[in-house]
């Protein structure tokens, strides 16, 4: 379960992505620009791939939190 | 088993033309180590065509770029190269290092491969889309993808799967720390996105069998 403050702090850090950026999740997500990822997220309780971006930001500051 | 190296290139979306082209690296270090190799591209990258090479070359190191899934690895348009359970006997024995989303949690765990490295997870890649159509160029991929080709490089090199795995994890960390603690070249708007993708990619990163394995 995503916490709804989980998802509004990833959303927060991905509405600073540039307009000219995109990420490639592989072969499930596809190549997705700035909104696409927040929509994703938005629904990370129900879809993987808003799942799998929430964890691997999550991951990261607590990893930035214990250095 | 003859020191070659098997490696696909496949070019059908962004995403694997990127793997590929920053891949070529792989290819020059291991003709410069004296190291005979089998780069299949594009179209080639199918079952077939790969099995065939496998059976008729026999690579001791074979580096696979694609897609993939837990249990798969995926060539060309997605076609299932190598999958668990099916035709994984073809990875016996020789040193794998799969750029693919997922294999190495099923296929990397399961497999008899001499030494397997691969990710256990979502292999993320951050692009400038406007330079899609030059990959290398793209400096903005360039700590992602420089981490995790160290690994085959040192293989291509003759270093041990051990030492290579333990390599690309070194590297993963230094981007982390210098894009952390100092300037870059990057926006600390962008930062707030690369960082958790470039340290998800560290971590899903895996070994498996045995480490002082060599080309």
């Amino acid at each position: 379960m995503v916490s709804s403050s989980e998802i509004e702090l990833v959303i927060a850090r991905l509405r600073a992505m540039p307009d000219n950026a995109m990420v490639s999740a592989g072969i499930g997500g596809g190549v997705m620009g700035r909104e696409a990822l927040i929509e994703h997220v938005k629904n990370a309780n129900k879809d993987d791939i808003g799942k799998k971006i929430v964890e691997a930001h999550m991951s990261y500051l607590r990893s930035v939190g214990r250095a | 088993m003859p020191r070659t190296m098997l490696i696909t290139l496949p070019d059908f979306d962004v995403t694997v033309s990127y793997v590929s082209a920053w891949s070529e690296e792989i290819i020059r270090a291991a003709e410069k180590n004296g190291i005979k190799t089998v780069p299949v591209r594009g179209d080639g990258v199918t079952r077939s065509h790969v099995t065939s090479d496998i059976k008729s070359k026999n690579p001791s190191f074979i580096a696979f770029n694609g897609h993939g899934s837990e249990t798969c690895i995926a060539g060309q348009n997605n076609e299932p190269l190598i999958t668990l359970g099916e035709n994984d006997g073809l990875l016996d024995s020789r040193i794998i290092h799969a750029l693919t989303c997922s294999s190495a949690s099923g296929l990397g765990r399961g497999c008899k491969a001499r030494a397997f490295i691969g990710y256990d997870g979502i292999f993320w890649l951050y692009m400038d889309n406007n330079k899609t159509s030059r990959p290398l160029s793209d400096m903005k991929v360039r700590p992602i993808l420089e981490s995790a080709m160290e690994a085959p490089r040192q293989i291509a090199k003759g270093e041990s799967a051990g030492n290579a795995y333990a390599k690309s994890q070194e590297t993963y960390q230094k981007f982390i720390d210098h894009m952390t603690l100092s300037s870059s070249e990057h926006t600390a708007e962008e930062l707030q996105v690369i960082l958790p993708f470039l340290h998800s990619n560290k971590e899903c990163q895996k070994i498996f069998g045995d480490r002082e394995a060599r080309i």
